[in-house]
C-alpha cells in the first residue's frame, strides 16, 4: 500500500477528535504520525491508536451521554467522513469491502440491542435486529448476520481477541454507507436481559 | 500539599497516578530528564521501558496529566509542543515510586527474593 494512501488514513481518523482537541493537538498529532511512519511504525497502529483515544475524548468531554450511544454516534461520524475502511480491514477477513466508507457501530454488550436498533433506525438501514437465546460468554454479542446478497456490500463485524472467550469479541458492527439490501443481526441475550418479545417487538418498529 | 492546580490534596487523593494509569507513569519518568515534545517522548518511553507507546495513548495521557496540573505545555516549536512535568508532577511521580517500590519489596520477600 504506498505510502500517502496509508497517512490519509490517519488523517480521517484524526477527524474523530473534537473540534477542541484538534485545535490543540491536530497538527503535532499529523507530524507525530509522519515520524512514526518514517521510523516503521504500523499506519493502522497509529490510526487505531488514535481511533480508540478518539473514542475516549468524546466520552470524556460529553460525561453525561450514555456510553454506549456516544461511542456509536461517535465512530458512526467518524466514518460518515470516508473513513477507515482499510483500517478496519485489517481486522476482518481478507474479503473486505469497497473504499466507499462504511458505518462502525460500536458494540455496547450491555445494551447492544438498543444500541443497534437506535443507529439503524437514524440512517435509514433496512436492517433488523433480533434476540436468540445464548450461553452466557455470548449474550450482548452479534450471534448472526443474514442479508439478501445484495449488489451493495455486506455486513461484517470486527473481532478482537478477548479473555476467556476462544471465539473472541465482538467490537462492532460494520454497515457499508450505501448498503441498501435487507439484513438481519440476531444478538445473543441471556434469561437476565430484557425479554425476548419486548426485544422482538422493538426490532419490528422500523 | 498541593498535588494538582485545582486545590486537590495530596493526603486525600492519595497516590494520584494509581488511578491516572501506566501511560501517564511513563510519560511522567520520561520527562523527569527534561521537557519533551511526543516524538522525543515515544523514542524515550520505547528505549527505558520497550514499549510502543500509540500516539493516541500519548496525546489522551498528556491532557490527562495537564489537567491534573502534573505537566504543562511549553511554547510551541515548529509544530511540536514540548511538555515538561511540574513540581505536582515531580511530587505525584515521587509518590508512585514510593509506593511501587512497596510492592516490590513484599513480593520479592513472599517470593523469597530478599528484599529491595
Amino acid at each position: 500500500m504506498p505510502y500517502p494512501r496509508r497517512f490519509r488514513l490517519v488523517e480521517m481518523v484524526l477527524r474523530c477528535y473534537s473540534p477542541k482537541w484538534r485545535e490543540r493537538h491536530g497538527e503535532e498529532a499529523i507530524q507525530l504520525a509522519e515520524l512514526l511512519m518514517r521510523d516503521g511504525v504500523s499506519a493502522v497502529f497509529i490510526a487505531w491508536s488514535y481511533l480508540r483515544a478518539a473514542v475516549r475524548d468524546r466520552l470524556v468531554t460529553r460525561p453525561r451521554r450514555r456510553l454506549g450511544a456516544t461511542a456509536a454516534a461517535l465512530l458512526v461520524g467518524a466514518t460518515l467522513i470516508g473513513a477507515p475502511l482499510v483500517l478496519l480491514d485489517s481486522f476482518t477477513p481478507a474479503n473486505a469491502a469497497s473504499g466507499n466508507g462504511s458505518f462502525v457501530v460500536v458494540l455496547n454488550r450491555h445494551e447492544v440491542v438498543g444500541q443497534l436498533k437506535s443507529v439503524l433506525k437514524a440512517h435509514h438501514f433496512n436492517i433488523k435486529v433480533e434476540v436468540e437465546p445464548s450461553s452466557p460468554s455470548q449474550i450482548g454479542s452479534v450471534l448472526a448476520i443474514k442479508t439478501d446478497g445484495g449488489e451493495h456490500g455486506t455486513l461484517r463485524v470486527i473481532r478482537r481477541p478477548c479473555a476467556g472467550r476462544v471465539s473472541g469479541c465482538i467490537d462492532a458492527l460494520v454497515v457499508p454507507v450505501h448498503f441498501k439490501g435487507k439484513a438481519e443481526v440476531i444478538v445473543g441475550y441471556g434469561p437476565k436481559a430484557q425479554s425476548p418479545t419486548t426485544l422482538v417487538r422493538g426490532a419490528s418498529e422500523r | 500539599m498541593p498535588v494538582a492546580g485545582r486545590g486537590r490534596d495530596s493526603a486525600s487523593e492519595g497516590d494520584v497516578l494509581r488511578r491516572a494509569g501506566d501511560a501517564s507513569v511513563l510519560i511522567l519518568t520520561s520527562l523527569a530528564d527534561g521537557p519533551k515534545h511526543g516524538y522525543a517522548l515515544l523514542l524515550d518511553i520505547k528505549e527505558f521501558s520497550g514499549l510502543q507507546m500509540g500516539p493516541g495513548t500519548l496525546y489522551g495521557a498528556l491532557d490527562r496529566l495537564d489537567g491534573l496540573g502534573l505537566v504543562e505545555a511549553l511554547p510551541a516549536e515548529d509544530r511540536r509542543h514540548p511538555y515538561r512535568i511540574t513540581p505536582a508532577g515531580v511530587m505525584a511521580l515521587r509518590e508512585h515510586l514510593d509506593s511501587l517500590e512497596r510492592v516490590s519489596a513484599v513480593g520479592r520477600l513472599r517470593l523469597g527474593l530478599g528484599g529491595v
